[in-house]
């Protein structure tokens, strides 16, 4: 209980200075909501046109992408808010920065991923204004149940994409001058922006298991929309604690390991 | 004699590029995959829209799956990433190291990616040699050795045309010091009007009537609706004039921007 309250009392001091931060920068935060609105722009004019050709797209109505894209994108922005620090891994290998963390009386993995970044704060907020207004336009049926459910999976689905990202960002111990694994990483996440329904089923299992991207937009969207199967959201919650601690026993495993950068 | 010396200048860039890549092996396999991930995706969504149907707009199934094929090889061999590289070279003032050489700064980086498009060049074969052998019902071959030609012409133009686009996003550095916004926009307007989500012909009017007055097009859309033979020789030699013209353009526009640039230059970065 001591050392939950002693790390809650780091993340109140991380949250205070991301806020000051933030607060030099109000033009560039700005800059950047208008840039995020211009993508999401982006890739809702690329759903108009897949169904400018087809009014079902693998089974999946023009409202129901729309939420899909929607529960995908905010689930990318709250992996960013929180645990973008992640990307940072390879370049506190190189250059030494993880060994000013080992010695710090704080949990290694805690101060080496987990951040805030306002202006992901500030998008995700535009993006839930976004999906408010996107299912009373569309008037889209949901529950209050699918859609709790479907919050929880995204998070669930959030658990699973940190785990991945610090998975791969763990090979950066053996592996030198990856720090181009987290383009990777947004490469693989952008998997999961569509329909598994589109891939073949050797596809679809792997993107809801080893490589969960499918638990980000897919799950979480079949659930608001009441199509979820149990078993699919049995499969979410176990695959995400399953990669949440392989990847943490992999990261201890590495740290173990490592030998400091410096002389 | 001049002109050796200077070729050799930017071939030895090359190879010591190249020299580099093959070091950092995992870096590159690393830059591959992300390549390969950025349009493995789209064939599979244009397959998914297609459905039952034999053709959607005169394109069948193999001129999708070929399409996309294309984008990769286009990808691969052709598109630039180097305006962070200039950018962060007006930012840090790096670009003092570059400017006391006998090169020209934004010529070396894009002379520099060259060798990472030399080792790709491999890899692209061997991805076209794959799926012409084990996936033949899903290829399109150019149907006269005339549009193949062609293809190849407009391939390397198409790396120009990348190249130069990042080279002028960079050198907006020089005035706007963080280019993040503008480089977003780039990517944001490649994507739509590029062809690189996919054939432009299939895209709203609005949109093709758009992107036939921009540049962008020239990257996929133009050199692979050449390489399956959709567009006529007067078609053909239309987009020759359209791509001499955004080239001139470019050369015009970097000449330009790096000549003030200097002016404002300080060398002790923004």
């Amino acid at each position: 209980m001591n050392r939950l309250k002693h790390h809650l009392r780091i993340y109140r001091a991380i949250v205070a200075n991301a806020v000051s931060y933030e607060a030099q920068y109000r033009k560039d935060t700005i800059a950047k909501i208008v840039l995020n609105l211009v993508w999401l722009g982006m890739l809702f004019l690329l759903i108009e046109i897949i169904f400018t050709h087809t009014a079902s797209f693998s089974g999946w109505s023009k409202e129901a992408v729309y939420v899909l894209m929607l529960f995908w994108a905010i689930a990318d922005e709250l992996d960013i808010a929180f645990f973008n620090q992640v990307s940072f891994i390879p370049d506190y290998i190189t250059d030494g920065t993880l060994d000013g963390l080992l010695i710090k009386p704080a949990n290694t993995i805690f101060l080496a991923t987990i951040n805030l970044r306002m202006k992901a704060v500030y998008r995700l907020i535009t993006e839930l204004i976004m999906a408010v207004g996107i299912f009373f336009v569309f008037d889209i049926p949901v529950t209050a149940l699918g859609l709790f459910l479907g919050v929880i999976l995204l998070v669930t689905g959030v658990m699973a994409l940190y785990s991945l990202r610090l998975m791969l960002n763990t090979l950066a111990f053996w592996l030198y001058r990856i720090s181009n694994i987290n383009a990777l990483f947004y490469m693989i996440q952008s998997l999961g922006q569509y329909p598994l329904d589109i891939y073949p089923k050797t596809a679809r299992i792997i993107l809801l298991t080893a490589i969960p991207v499918g638990l980000t937009g897919f799950v979480p969207a079949l659930a608001a929309l009441g199509n979820a199967p149990g078993w699919l959201i049995l499969l979410s919650f176990g695959t995400s604690m399953t990669l949440f601690i392989l990847a943490t026993r992999f990261w201890k495993f590495a740290i173990r390991r490592y030998t400091s950068a410096s002389s | 004699m001049y002109h050796s010396t200077f070729l050799m200048k930017y071939l030895s860039v090359i190879i010591l590029h190249t020299k580099k890549i093959l070091v950092d092996r995992a870096r590159f396999f690393i830059w591959i995959l992300v390549d390969t991930l950025g349009v493995i995706v789209l064939p599979f969504v244009w397959l998914a829209i297609l459905g039952d149907r034999d053709m959607l707009l005169g394109f069948t199934r193999a001129d999708i799956v070929t399409y996309f094929i294309l984008v990769y090889v286009i990808n691969l061999v052709a598109t630039s990433h180097i305006s962070e590289y200039v950018h962060a070279d007006i930012m840090k003032g790096d670009l003092n190291k570059l400017l006391v050489r006998p090169i020209v700064p934004p010529l070396y980086h894009a002379m520099a990616q060259y060798g990472y498009k030399f080792v790709s060049l491999f890899v692209a074969c061997a991805v076209c040699a794959i799926a012409i052998t084990f996936f033949p019902e899903y290829i399109s071959l150019p149907p006269t050795a005339t549009h193949a030609f062609w293809f190849l012409f407009f391939l390397v133009f198409a790396g120009f045309h990348s190249s130069a686009i990042q080279i002028i996003v960079g050198l907006a550095t020089f005035w706007l010091g963080e280019t993040a916004a503008l480089m977003q926009l780039r990517h944001v307007l490649e994507k739509i009007f590029s062809g690189e989500f996919g054939p432009l012909s299939l895209f709203p009017i609005l949109i093709q009537a758009v992107g036939a007055w921009l540049p962008f097009q020239y990257l996929f859309f133009v050199p692979i609706q050449i390489y399956l033979g959709k567009l006529s020789g007067g078609e053909i030699l239309s987009a020759l004039f359209g791509m001499l013209f955004w080239s001139m353009m470019y050369l015009f526009i970097i000449i330009f921007l790096w000549r003030r640039g200097m002016r404002r230059y300080e060398g002790v970065g923004i």
